[in-house]
């Protein structure tokens, strides 16, 4: 894709506009450890009304973002999510959907991207069921680009309901009750949140 | 968006008669995620890296396709 940043290229309402935010920074957070723009730009980031749990969780997220050390943040992704072998956690939806890598749950959602005419790129490694690749296809369905509209709300449920909200909840549990997790209990507690809110405003529609 | 209801909700309509996706955004704005929260910070995280638009694929020929073994077999049916 030749886009640089979340330009808006169809007219989103501002509930949307936030959602596909939300799916870029963990889409981000998720790729790799932040570095130290990143942490400063949450660290700003506007707090979020109210004293639900998702409004604490994103403050929680960015009081942890202004203390967090860059090299820590790098060492503890590293710890956390890079095993040699094995990953601390793993955050590949495969893992969790079938208890194994690259089975069928991988095959299937190859085959749903191609239905909604969308690919990995040809030079990343990642897989297409690591979770940061799925908050990007997410963020992709909600806010269109160049060369297509946002998707109806019934195909973003569709492919939430079986490629992440089906799985990121005993992922986000292991991720804040790893000892090694500091930054990313934050950004794991966050993600739940988040994902519980949309999950429950996804099944409102029809 | 493609699936923005055409009810004016300004309207003076009963709630029960409001669109799905007017009460699923309601939701979302109750808690807080209409704000502008992520905006500056997902404008640093928004380096799409893993997805891409699938390249419109050449549909695969279907069908009878002549090839050096069809040539063959037709030409042992010659009497």
């Amino acid at each position: 894709m030749h886009a640089t940043a979340v330009a808006l290229h169809h007219p989103l309402s501002p509930e949307d506009r936030s959602r596909a935010d939300f799916y870029a920074l963990l889409a981000r957070l998720y790729a790799d450890a932040p570095d130290a723009p990143l942490l400063r730009a949450i660290a700003d980031a506007a707090p979020i009304d109210g004293d639900s749990p998702f409004a604490r969780a994103w403050s929680g997220l960015v009081a942890a973002s202004g203390v967090m050390e860059v090299d820590a943040a790098t060492q503890e992704y590293t710890d956390l999510f890079i095993g040699v072998g094995k990953s601390e956690v793993n955050l590949h939806a495969s893992h969790w959907m079938t208890g194994a890598m690259m089975e069928r749950p991988l095959a299937e959602l190859r085959g749903e991207l191609r239905a909604l005419g969308i690919a990995r790129r040809a030079d990343v490694t990642m897989l297409e069921d690591h979770l940061s690749a799925l908050c990007e296809t997410m963020r992709l369905l909600i806010a269109g680009d160049d060369e297509r509209k946002p998707a109806l709300v019934a195909t973003q449920r569709a492919f939430f309901e079986r490629y992440i909200s089906s799985w990121i909840f005993p992922c986000c549990s292991a991720m804040k009750g790893n000892a090694i997790a500091n930054y990313y209990a934050h950004v794991g507690e966050f993600t739940e949140q988040y994902v519980a809110l949309d999950r429950d405003a996804l099944a409102m529609d029809g | 968006m493609s699936d923005t209801s055409y009810r004016d909700v300004s309207k003076a309509e009963p709630i029960a008669a409001r669109s799905p996706d007017t009460k699923r955004r309601r939701f979302l704005m109750a808690f807080g995620a209409g704000a502008a929260g992520a905006a500056s910070a997902s404008a640093l995280a928004a380096a799409p890296a893993v997805v891409v638009e699938a390249p419109e694929a050449k549909p695969a020929s279907q069908g009878y396709q002549e090839s050096d073994h069809v040539r063959t077999y037709y030409a042992t049916t010659r009497i």
